[in-house]
């Protein structure tokens, strides 16, 4: 019973911060698509703007890493 | 590192100004810039003389630029190479009208040859799409076929196998005998010949309407009417589209082998003129005398006033500003930085400039780039297939782009392999399979926390480093300075503390961490202020933001031995291989952009955000144009370089 609350909480963990992460990079991708189709010079802003919100799912996976260790 | 600039004032009467300007740009070093104010002279407008002959220019230079793009996309010129027997560029006035109304008439031969070559380029297009249904036709065409009594009907439709089966089918039961045959065309329609009966035509369009199948007109080259009776045309009209299309080649390169060259040098003169213009709008003056100001590279300062000196002997003062007396925030700023590290100015060029007075980012980027991508893929297999790339891009020009990225492939190939050997993997655990390689220091498909504590470990550093510098440039700002230093202080003591916790530490180096925290941290507010803790949780959040060091080291890890299992998991080897060698090419291309993409944020964002001060402006002397060169020097260095100062 144990092993499964940890994984469902592990579960939980990187499903929740990756679907933040993909709401998140679905806004700003698609602005920043728009924004590049009109300045093409913001290129790199724009890629930094849609890397910023993975620091969520790299969180959440490095928390389910440490549930899956902790807990297992 | 950012060249030291000196600002220098140039005085005289306003008789020398000409020649002053000229020596300047024969000088070629001096950023002009509007002067600094405490000489009392204003800037004049610029004269109606001035701003008709800026018009004059720029209309030639639009002209020269259109023909010489024109004579390019006719591949009778080459833009990037400079003439072999390049004519002195068209200084005196009378010389740059002529060239001008020269390259007037050139651009717009090359226009009528350019509007020609597209027509005859769509012509020959359309035939080519035509020529294998019409070569179907032409046996059919005998004058003892029995098609002779059949109409032609040349068709197009956008459809399938599946709906030219059933066109064929509903043509029979209809029309009875037929012939019909299709080609694909190169935009995915398909071309289609029908021969019906000529007393069935009606029948046929009728049913074509209905089946809404479109009918293909016949190219308007070969005269229109029927197909039948453009068909001898075709074959006529295709070699005449190429005979035109080399006589124009031709025209267009006598028309280059005329011009060119002078096209070429004329370019330079209205560039060299108009930034004469420029440089007289920056020029301030009364009425007997002028006064220019400039920056000048400090170790190209003394040629500079060698070069005045020579052209000018004592004619015009020449004197140098002190620091005091300008910001370092308006001076222009040049990079320079050894060879190995030359390459990585192309990351740190992806943002603006570092303000004048603060610190070229570009060393600690190219230390901490290739380490971090390093740790991240961390495998000796995938450090080869890098090498290979970077080998690959090495070869051709010696300067440019491919050569630094060469440079910097080579770089992550060598931490690659660094930590590949540490980690003991070879395309995943392959290497343990088959070589027996064991890892030097880490096994990070188990160790998993100790690699999360070398990322977060490697970010602690970078961080530090980053504010140790800030400290460092800002030392003529105390308070802040001092902020940099205690706050990175301030997160050795955090480690500390919690490398003490985690027992990675003698457990009584606990107290005395928190302590010096509790004692810290007021000063910190009093340096910086009320924000300074929020400024410290971003920090420290910046710390942990390496954690994506460990995330996606681990996934590449872990999806390497998966690759590796494929080949046991699909029943026959020879399909398992195939799918372990797809999978470690998918994962060395993630391996590729996502580790790049992660390391640069982690520099433009949490490692730049401590020290970097961007908004500095480039260095653009005031020179004459130069020809084109195939050498394309990225850096500041370069244009130095090419300014002849070195």
């Amino acid at each position: 019973m144990d092993t499964m609350w940890t994984a469902i909480g592990a579960a939980i963990a990187i499903t929740g911060s990756a679907a933040a992460t993909a709401w998140a990079q679905s806004r700003i991708g698609s602005a920043a698509a728009a924004t590049l189709a009109e300045k093409p010079e913001l290129r790199t802003t724009a890629v930094l703007l849609v890397a910023i919100p993975e620091t969520m799912v790299i969180l959440g996976f490095v928390v389910a890493v440490l549930i899956v260790l902790r807990g297992g | 590192m950012i060249i030291p600039m000196s600002m220098v004032r140039l005085m005289g009467r306003k008789a020398d100004l000409p020649r002053t300007l000229a020596a300047l740009q024969d000088v070629g070093t001096l950023h002009l810039c509007e002067p600094v104010g405490d000489t009392g002279i204003a800037r004049p407008a610029p004269s109606l003389a001035d701003r008709r002959r800026r018009r004059d220019l720029e209309r030639a230079l639009a002209d020269v630029e259109g023909a010489t793009a024109g004579l390019a996309e006719l591949g009778a010129l080459d833009v990037a190479t400079p003439a072999a027997a390049a004519p002195a560029p068209p200084t005196a006035p009378v010389q740059l009208a002529r060239a001008a109304w020269r390259a007037a008439r050139t651009r717009r031969a090359t226009g009528r040859l350019l509007a020609r070559r597209r027509a005859l380029l769509d012509e020959r297009d359309a035939l080519r799409v035509y020529a294998p249904l019409f070569a179907d036709l032409e046996p059919l065409l005998g004058a003892d076929h029995p098609h002779r009594r059949f109409t032609v009907h040349l068709l197009r439709v956008r459809s399938d196998g599946a709906t030219l089966r059933r066109l064929r089918e509903v043509l029979t039961h209809v029309v009875g005998e037929h012939e019909l045959r299709s080609r694909t065309l190169p935009g995915g329609e398909v071309a289609l010949l029908l021969l019906a009966p000529t007393g069935r035509s009606d029948e046929v369009e009728r049913l074509l309407a209905e089946a809404r199948v479109e009918t293909a007109p016949v190219p308007l080259a070969l005269g229109g009417g029927s197909l039948l009776e453009a068909l001898p045309r075709l074959r006529d009209r295709l070699v005449e589209v190429d005979r035109e299309l080399t006589a124009i080649a031709d025209e267009a390169a006598a028309l280059a082998a005329a011009h060119g060259a002078l096209l070429q040098a004329t370019a330079r003169a209205c560039h060299d003129c108009l930034r004469l213009l420029d440089a007289r709008a920056q020029v301030a003056e009364t009425e007997h005398a002028f006064v220019v100001e400039g920056w000048v590279p400090t170790r190209a300062r003394p040629a500079l006033v060698a070069g005045l000196r020579r052209a000018l002997a004592s004619d015009v003062v020449v004197e140098e500003l002190s620091r005091d007396a300008w910001h370092g925030s308006e001076a222009p700023v040049v990079l320079t930085n050894p060879a190995v590290f030359e390459p990585f100015e192309r990351l740190t060029a992806m943002l603006p400039l570092p303000r004048y007075g603060t610190v070229d980012p570009t060393p600690f980027v190219a230390v901490f780039f290739p380490l971090l991508f390093g740790v991240i893929v961390g495998d000796v297999g995938y450090a080869l297939l890098l090498a290979i790339i970077a080998a690959v891009l090495w070869r051709g020009p010696r300067h440019g782009l491919r050569r630094d990225l060469a440079m910097i492939a080579a770089a992550v190939a060598g931490y690659a392999a660094i930590f590949g050997f540490l980690y003991g993997e070879l395309f995943g655990d392959l290497g343990a399979h088959w070589f027996g390689l064991r890892p030097l220091w880490l096994d990070r498909a188990e160790a998993i926390l100790p690699f999360l504590g070398l990322a977060i470990a490697l970010g602690l550093v970078h961080i530090v480093l980053g504010l140790v510098v800030a400290a460092i440039a800002r030392r003529r700002h105390p308070r802040e300075s001092a902020g940099r230093g205690l706050t990175a202080l301030m997160l050795c003591l955090i480690a500390v503390a919690l490398a003490a916790t985690f027992e990675l530490l003698p457990g009584a180096l606990f107290t005395p961490a928190i302590v010096a925290l509790l004692i810290a941290f007021p000063v910190l507010i009093a340096l910086e202020g009320a924000t300074a803790l929020l400024e410290l949780i971003t920090t420290i959040g910046h710390v942990f933001s390496y954690a994506r060091v460990m995330a996606l080291g681990t996934a590449s890890v872990m999806l390497a031995i998966v690759a590796n299992q494929m080949v046991g998991a699909f029943g026959g080897a020879a399909i398992g291989v195939v799918f372990a060698l797809l999978f470690h090419l998918v994962n060395f291309g993630i391996a590729l952009f996502s580790p790049t993409i992660h390391v640069l944020r982690l520099h433009y964002v949490e490692f730049f955000g401590t020290f970097f001060d961007p908004g500095g402006g480039p260095y653009r002397p005031f020179a004459h144009e130069q020809p084109p060169t195939v050498t394309t020097g990225a850096t500041g260095e370069h244009a130095l370089a090419r300014a002849g100062q070195e």
